[in-house]
């Protein structure tokens, strides 16, 4: 007991160490709604309900001395994460707060991630020494910096107090003019963000003409055109837009035209049906942005005309799978037990069984379809019978097609679930027979897959099993299965543990190889072997 | 201070543009169209005096503008069209331009007034329903609406013997002409005409030659059935249920050994007859037998369209046991029409003796 511990105790000591490493992941604000806003952060990046948030807004400035100008943020406030999806994430915000938010504002998310803190990169080499004297910066330039310096990062109202103090004191200062421009940009920046301002034509009421398509065929762009009713008073528009169930829309560009006209396009991969979702916002004379054709929360909407039935079997390379398999199972290889007298004794139990069948694969729910022949000969089937001259072991034949069909359901959170049935028509020694299959898989049929099968063959019998399917390797599928049967021809009951390997070639070919091991008892059992051809066209 | 400056002259232009306008060409564009039907295009020009506005179209493809002057419709209302000839899916399109009135001779640039000749702006015209799906159709099958068919095939479920010795083959021929026309008047998508012969010899029993049949009386009724018939026409709808999904239904009358007889067949398609599809059949011709089947076809290899079928069937003649085919054919589709394709198959009616399929077939579009 005491190694085990030590050796766990080894194994810890031996791996990384694990340490936190939270990270402030920046995220953008894609939509605004009435009681919340939406990032575009979710689960994937680490994002946890309950994660704090800050909001702010980027804001350009000049500069006080250089005139540069200067990208600086704006708080407006702190969230806190209440629901968090695989791409998004909702915030649930005060109203106050929620009438300042706009889409586009930036939101710094607060992660905590669990991550191997590896060596640190070394350092880059010193920079050589630079030999050339400071530059002087004399006192009242000092003191704008100063100024600058204490309100970077501050809200509106901070900065503008700062600021307005210092002209109070430097009023002819060779900065006073500047200042005084920047504080005039402050002043109406801030009336701008007052949702409730008086007496200030709101943006809410400018207006465009425009003539909404009602019904478009999908996977091509659509020209808009939108005529503004008060030209004078936009400086710039943007079109946002979305396929219909979609939480998002993205921005696209309204290009301006002799003036009053905005023209943009609707791109082909945005237009799928059952439709696309748009509104136009613009920025005001202000600098105030708001909707002014349809909104996020109302958009204008086109109706996409569905893929007919026939898309769906458009050729598209990949979408063919051709297998050729055969399987031999010996249930017997290792059965050395005599009749008691010391004689050989005849006890085979054995089949073989080869198939080559093409899958279609369709898109939506249907995933697939499948078509193939196959044959399948035997003989035993039962653990202790003795066969001899007088009583041979049955022989079991079997020559048949099959049509199979594979419904899947990929929604939702979980992974994708798959059923495929199967129906099945032959010939025997005994003549026509039918029979069927089916197989229900979790996970993706391409992918890691975990799969329950069952089928049954008049005159053959019936067989079982659950499969697990996975690609190790980007070019290496492995399947493990244990099966339950009763093959050859209704006999004794059997267990086959199997494993195919395969190996990916080439794009469109790929061999399998595959080996088994069988029996009915402790002592009638064997082993098996097999080899396949899977294309891809 | 830059946004400042930057939105005051944004704003000091669009305030010049909007003055502009003000006396100027006001138009909202249309957002789709109907094939085949004019555009009117309607603008309010309020210094039409000053200008004459012109309308420049094109349909989406082709090279030369047309225009045509905008003419006074009620006050400050005026109107273009674009005539129904030009109005063809999938779009038009068109942009408006003036020209200040000028002393007579002088040469005046038009200006632009809405879209230009090098962004002009896209109508999308749409198609009904049924012309836009005939279109597709007609496309499919490079615009030809006829096509005649012919293929034969030899089928062979083996020999069959008794325990006198007596050997019987279990085998047919068939042979099928037929003529299609592609109506395309939905549902109703094609009609087809043709011919089959179907002839074979069958052992007279289900499964083995009867065991009273010896060597010597292996060639009597009693022993050895000749099945199937010389004449067999028949007619045949092709009903789109929708598109992609095709319901193909045939009657059919034949002349039998020894009396006139009727048959039916019933498949239904979902995909391309010539390409990717899934299609079940049910084929029933009276005495001579039943087939029920189920065919997969790709065209996903290159130049050489493909497909599988599983059939169950007694045919020649109904007094044989059920067996069954499985079949893979191969064609070779060629620009002018034609499409060769090969049949390789087994048959058999039970696990014991089989035989080959082999088949070919030709067909011309035009």
């Amino acid at each position: 007991m005491n190694r085990v511990v030590a050796l766990v105790f080894a194994v810890l000591v031996a791996a990384p160490m694990a340490a936190q490493a939270d990270v402030v992941l920046s995220a953008r604000v894609v939509k605004t709604d009435r009681r919340e806003i939406y990032v575009n952060l979710g689960e994937g990046a680490g994002v946890v309900e309950g994660a704090k948030l800050r909001l702010k807004r980027p804001m350009t400035l000049r500069h006080p001395v250089t005139r540069a100008a200067v990208t600086d943020w704006l708080p407006l406030g702190d969230g806190t994460v209440t629901d968090v999806g695989a791409q998004l994430s909702r915030i649930a915000l005060e109203p106050d707060l929620l009438r300042q938010v706009k889409v586009g504002d930036v939101a710094e998310v607060y992660v905590e991630r669990t991550e191997v803190i590896g060596a640190p990169p070394p350092l880059p080499p010193p920079p050589p020494v630079d030999d050339k004297p400071m530059p002087v910066v004399d006192p009242e330039t000092a003191g704008v910096l100063t100024v600058w310096r204490a309100t970077t990062g501050q809200s509106l109202d901070a900065r503008i107090a700062a600021w307005t103090g210092w002209l109070a004191d430097h009023g002819d200062s060779r900065f006073a003019a500047d200042v005084r421009a920047d504080l005039d940009v402050l002043r109406a920046t801030r009336e701008a963000m007052r949702p409730d301002a008086a007496g200030r034509p709101r943006s809410a009421q400018l207006q465009v003409d425009h003539e909404l398509p009602t019904i478009v065929d999908a996977d091509r762009p659509v020209a808009l055109a939108f005529v503004l009713a008060e030209p004078d008073r936009v400086v710039a528009a943007s079109l946002h837009a979305r396929r219909k169930g979609q939480p998002s829309f993205v921005r696209l560009e309204l290009t301006r035209e002799h003036g009053i006209y905005l023209r943009g396009t609707l791109p082909a991969e945005l237009i799928t049906a059952p439709g696309v979702e748009y509104f136009v916002e613009a920025l005001d004379v202000d600098g105030d942005a708001a909707a002014v054709y349809g909104s996020d929360a109302s958009p204008a909407a086109i109706t996409v005309e569905p893929p007919a039935v026939l898309d769906r079997f458009t050729p598209v390379k990949r979408r063919t799978q051709l297998t050729m398999l055969g399987s031999y199972l010996d249930f017997a290889t290792f059965d050395d037990r005599s009749d008691g007298t010391g004689a050989d004794v005849d006890r085979r139990d054995r089949f073989a069984e080869a198939a080559i069948d093409v899958l279609y694969r369709l898109d939506g729910a249907v995933s697939g379809v499948r078509l193939g022949f196959g044959a399948y000969g035997g003989r035993g089937g039962f653990a202790d019978r003795i066969w001899t001259a007088a009583r041979p072991a049955p022989t079991i034949g079997f020559q048949f097609g099959y049509a199979e069909v594979e419904v899947r359901r990929t929604s939702g959170k979980g992974p994708s679930l798959g059923f495929a049935g199967r129906i099945i028509a032959g010939v025997g020694r005994d003549g026509f027979g039918i029979g069927g299959a089916g197989r229900f898989r979790i996970g993706d049929a391409d992918a890691t897959n975990l799969s329950l099968g069952l089928s049954g063959l008049q005159q053959v019998g019936f067989l079982s099993d659950l499969r697990l399917e996975t690609w190790p390797r980007p070019r290496l599928p492995i399947g493990i299965s244990v099966a339950v049967t009763d093959q050859p021809g209704n006999g004794d009951l059997g267990v086959r543990l199997a494993t195919d390997v395969g190996y990916q070639l080439r794009p469109w070919v790929r061999p399998m190889i595959r080996g088994s091991w069988q029996g009915r008892t402790a002592t009638h059992a064997g082993v098996g072997a097999g080899a396949g051809l899977v294309f891809d066209w | 201070m830059i946004k400042r400056t930057a939105i005051q002259v944004l704003a000091c232009l669009g305030a010049l543009v909007g003055a502009a306008v003000a006396d100027g060409v006001h138009h909202v564009p249309p957002a789709q169209a109907d094939a085949a039907a004019p555009i009117e295009i309607a603008a309010r020009v309020t210094d039409a005096g000053a200008r004459t506005v012109h309308l420049y179209y094109r349909t989406l493809g082709a090279a030369a503008w047309s225009d045509v002057a905008f003419a006074q419709a009620t006050g400050d209302r005026w109107i273009a069209t674009i005539p129904a000839t030009a109005v063809i899916a999938p779009g038009v399109e068109y942009y408006l331009a003036s020209v200040a009135t000028a002393a007579e001779g002088a040469a005046v640039e038009p200006v632009d007034e809405f879209a230009s000749a090098a962004l002009p702006h896209p109508v999308l015209v749409r198609l009904s329903v049924a012309d836009a799906r005939r279109s597709r159709d007609l496309a499919r099958v490079g615009g030809r609406k006829s096509r005649v068919h012919v293929s034969g095939e030899w089928v062979d479920y083996g020999q069959r013997d008794n325990a006198n010795g007596a050997v019987v083959d279990d085998s047919y021929y068939r042979v099928d002409v037929d003529w299609a026309y592609r109506l395309l008047l939905y549902p109703l998508e094609e009609i087809r005409f043709g011919y089959t012969r179907l002839e074979g010899n069958v052992p007279n029993s289900d499964r083995r030659v009867p065991e009273t049949c010896a060597p010597a009386t292996e060639d009597t009724s009693a022993c050895r059935l000749r099945a199937g018939f010389k004449v067999g026409g028949w007619f045949e709808l092709g009903v789109g249920v929708t598109e992609g999904v095709r319901l193909d239904a045939r009657g059919m009358f034949t002349a039998n050994q020894t009396s006139f007889a009727l048959g039916g067949r019933v498949e239904l398609r979902a995909g391309v007859a010539d390409g990717n599809h899934l299609a079940a059949s049910v084929e029933y011709m009276a005495e001579v037998g039943t087939v029920g089947g189920l065919r997969l076809g790709w065209a996903t290899v290159p130049k050489v369209p493909m497909a599988m079928t599983v059939e169950v069937t007694d045919l020649p003649s109904s007094v044989r046991a059920t067996g069954i085919r499985l079949l893979y054919d191969a064609f070779y589709p060629m620009p002018n029409g034609v499409r060769a394709g090969v049949r390789l198959g087994y048959a058999a009616r039970d696990q014991i003796i089989g035989g080959p399929s082999v088949g070919v077939s030709a067909s011309y579009d035009f």
